[in-house]
């Protein structure tokens, strides 16, 4: 990647799709803090500028980037050098952040008294995550002769606070014909809210440990299927430029259940839903990794009447950006697209997307019930079998 | 039974949405394929006829000037009635989304404002853009600390080229404005309410001369642009129009933003990905997948889109297909560079096509659409009343 480091045209499409730019007005943008503090700091290191940390690490910039520049990856170097900034209350927040794993094994969250809210740098208002483990059946026989091995990678968001979704995507998948085995064993990250947070040795750390983890775990599974957006993209398309490359195929959730078998959608379509709007959200890292329009797909051929997808680019959750105070204004104000689109949309039963943070950031900024696909498909096949309402949301 | 059920546009551009379009609009799912962002917020937003002849005088009757011209050596002159249907379309088309006034092409080229006062020819143009069949005096409007657009200079260069009075109003800039700001920032400054009432409060604070319309750079906001305008003019009471600056331009952002929400609505799926080989009903992606469909058009010859790539002896080739595409020697080369149509197996479409100068005689906006409708036509006839639903979304698959 390095030989694109100092290749910055100066075009400016960056800046074009940054979402931090559209709302927040001191932000100087993807081209400034990125490719151009970059040359300066090769010339003289030393220099590093004022809001470098108020970047999501969304990386829409670098997908614009019409000679690869890697934007965003700059922006991370630049925040390294900048850590200072901060103040050691939110390094130390920081540094837990880098390491979702652990935070999701140490802490179950759920409610945040407003003391340690604010000694700690969170926002006051956001809501964090509370474990759903809710009991899950299972879909019945399934309905493929066996299609082979599936390793479910468990994302630190959903190990820890969904483990009630990885179990319905193991039903689904199990229901489709896959067998299914839970990896990591043990938690690991992708290394990506490392990254994030302007960490990128820890983030090359922690993506190698896990590649180790998948490849050993992984061994005698026919292909990896991952179930965060965030995840995907960084174990599927970052890992193999920082040559952690995997020989078995990496696949979202949603691509599989593209292949579900024929009988898995006359069953869902054999009952209508009631007619009302549902909304799919690709988060940005979706649309770097992926592209657009895949949810809206997998929803529209599952059933689900008036599916649109979510006009804005990015939702403000950022992974844990929307959980810091100083992100506070930020994140709402991203977040006012979508509830603005909701607004206009009229009744919107639900929204569909692939990451826990953005449900949950979504959910707050809308009060529009938002979920993974599996969540979604597996209640309604559920609901098709005549055993809805199925599993209650239980919060611990 | 219909065949042609899914296909794959390789390009996110201008061209590549106008294939797509073409293809949704009749029911067949679409796959872009794409590596970046599109050449789109390169350009202003505007569709060129022919601005200009091979000698690089201005064209007044692009109609006329096309009259017995082939687009294309190989090809037949088209008559002006089918020009004329498919300028209707697309106007009825982008009209549907908010981008022009007005459902009927221009009857003939328009005068559009530069950045430093000078005018030169447009056909199609967003209802945002200063483009007047005459020109006529003007109040250009300009910001304290604005350096894309040099005000002053501006006025003394449209007053000395088109006769006609040019008064300057300056604003001062907002509160919230650093030096760091560019166009874009203003532009999602003005979208916000209190951008939007800063503007109207600085404005009538200025009063302007009255009567006079009011031109300004183009930024007056993003995706709430139409609501900056009525502001301005329920305010004022006075037109209101915009000079597009250089890349990237905040009214080709205005557009494919819409253009692409249309098309996400109808089913698109976008693929974020550098294909690598293309037949003519498969795509290879760099990272080794392989995608589907029951045709493939290339829409990849934009103007940065990694449509063309050049080797430092000027050899220029086609990184998609290994296709020769001749000798660059200038930058401008670029725009006379071409795809040896029509024997190839894969479909082009876009401004590149067939050799044209587009960039120095304006009619990058006349070959999309008549190499859009070209591969269209040939591929429409597969299309079947078979057709999926336009949320099959089943478009393409990975093997």
């Amino acid at each position: 990647m390095r030989e694109t480091w100092d290749a910055c045209l100066k075009c400016t499409l960056c800046v074009s799709q940054c979402p931090v730019v559209s709302v927040n007005t001191d932000f100087p943008g993807p081209k400034a803090l990125g490719p151009e503090w970059y040359r300066r700091w090769q010339a003289s290191p030393g220099e590093v500028m004022n809001h470098v940390h108020d970047c999501t690490f969304c990386q829409l910039c670098e997908a614009a980037c019409p000679v690869a520049v890697p934007v965003a990856h700059l922006i991370a170097e630049h925040k390294a050098h900048a850590l200072s900034q901060l103040g050691w209350r939110n390094r130390l927040r920081d540094s837990l952040l880098a390491r979702p794993h652990r935070v999701g094994q140490w802490m179950p969250v759920g409610t945040v008294p407003p003391l340690v809210r604010r000694w700690g740098g969170l926002s006051r208002r956001v809501r964090f995550p509370s474990r759903r483990r809710g009991r899950v059946a299972e879909l019945g026989p399934a309905l493929s002769p066996p299609r082979g091995v599936v390793g479910l990678v468990q994302d630190c968001y959903s190990r820890a606070y969904d483990p009630e979704l990885v179990n319905m995507a193991a039903a689904l998948l199990r229901l489709w014909g896959y067998q299914v085995r839970l990896l990591p064993k043990s938690p690991g990250c992708c290394g990506a809210a490392a990254m994030a947070q302007g960490r990128p040795a820890l983030a090359h750390r922690l993506a190698g440990g896990l590649w180790a983890q998948l490849a050993r775990e992984g061994q005698g599974c026919d292909v990896l299927v991952t179930l965060n957006a965030t995840c995907d993209g960084t174990v599927r398309d970052e890992w193999a430029r920082d040559g952690f490359g995997l020989s078995l195929p990496v696949r979202p959730f949603d691509a599989l259940a593209m292949e579900a078998p024929a009988a898995f959608w006359e069953r869902l379509r054999l009952f209508s839903m009631p007619d009302s709007v549902w909304l799919t959200h690709t988060t940005c890292r979706g649309k770097v990794a992926r592209g657009d329009g895949h949810l809206l797909a997998l929803a529209a051929r599952a059933g689900f009447p008036s599916v649109r997808p979510v006009d804005a680019a990015c939702c403000g959750a950022g992974g844990s950006y929307a959980f810091k105070a100083e992100h506070e204004a930020t994140a709402e104000a991203l977040a006012e697209a979508i509830r603005r689109q909701v607004a206009e949309e009229g009744a919107v039963a639900g929204i569909i997307t692939d990451s826990g943070t953005c449900a949950l950031h979504i959910e707050d900024a809308t009060g529009v019930a938002t979920h993974h696909p599996a969540y979604w498909l597996y209640h309604r096949y559920r609901e098709s079998l005549g055993e809805g309402p199925a599993n209650e949301r239980k919060r611990s | 039974m219909g065949t042609l059920k899914q296909i794959i546009v390789v390009g996110r551009g201008p061209a590549g949405l106008y294939l797509s379009t073409l293809a949704l609009a009749q029911g067949v799912g679409v796959t872009v394929i794409a590596d970046g962002l599109g050449s789109c917020a390169l350009w202003g937003g505007h569709w060129d006829f022919v601005s200009r002849d091979e000698q690089g005088h201005v064209v007044q009757d692009p109609w006329r000037w096309w009259e017995g011209r082939p687009p294309v050596p190989e090809a037949d002159p088209v008559p002006r009635s089918v020009w004329r249907a498919w300028w209707q379309d697309l106007a009825r088309f982008w009209r549907q989304l908010g981008i022009v006034p007005d459902h009927e092409p221009p009857r003939t080229n328009r005068w559009l404002v530069t950045p430093v006062g000078t005018v030169r020819p447009v056909f199609l143009a967003p209802q945002w853009h200063w483009a007047e069949e005459e020109p006529r005096p003007v109040t250009l409007v300009g910001f304290h600390h604005f350096i894309d657009f040099p005000v002053e200079v501006a006025a003394q260069n449209y007053q000395q080229e088109t006769g006609c009075r040019a008064e300057v109003l300056v604003l001062p800039h907002p509160p919230l404005w650093t030096p760091a700001w560019q166009p874009l920032q203003w532009a999602w400054y003005f979208d916000t309410d209190p951008g939007r009432e800063w503007l109207k409060d600085a404005l009538r604070a200025a009063s302007a001369p009255a009567s006079l319309p009011l031109v300004f750079p183009q930024i007056l906001g993003v995706d709430r642009v139409d609501a900056v305008f009525s502001a301005i003019q329920a305010a004022l009471g006075v037109a209101v129009g915009e000079i597009p600056l250089t890349p990237p331009s905040v009214g080709g952002l205005r557009v494919q933003r819409r253009w692409e929400r249309w098309l996400r609505r109808r089913g698109l799926r976008l693929w974020s990905a550098h294909a690598v080989r293309a037949t003519a009903t498969s795509v290879e992606l760099e990272d080794g997948r392989m995608l589907t469909a029951d045709a493939v058009v290339l829409a990849t010859g934009g103007i940065l889109g990694g449509g063309i790539q050049v080797a430092v002896n000027g050899a220029a080739t086609d990184p998609l297909t290994g296709v020769d595409l001749g000798q660059a020697t200038t930058p401008r080369d670029l725009g006379r560079l071409g795809y040896p149509r029509p024997e190839m197996a894969v479909p082009v479409v876009g401004r590149q096509v067939g050799g044209r100068d587009c960039d120095r005689q304006g009619m990058g906006g006349a070959m999309i659409l008549w190499s859009g409708r070209r591969v269209w036509r040939h591929l429409e006839a597969a299309v079947g009343e078979e057709a999926p639903s336009r949320h099959e979304g089943n478009v393409g698959r990975l093997s």
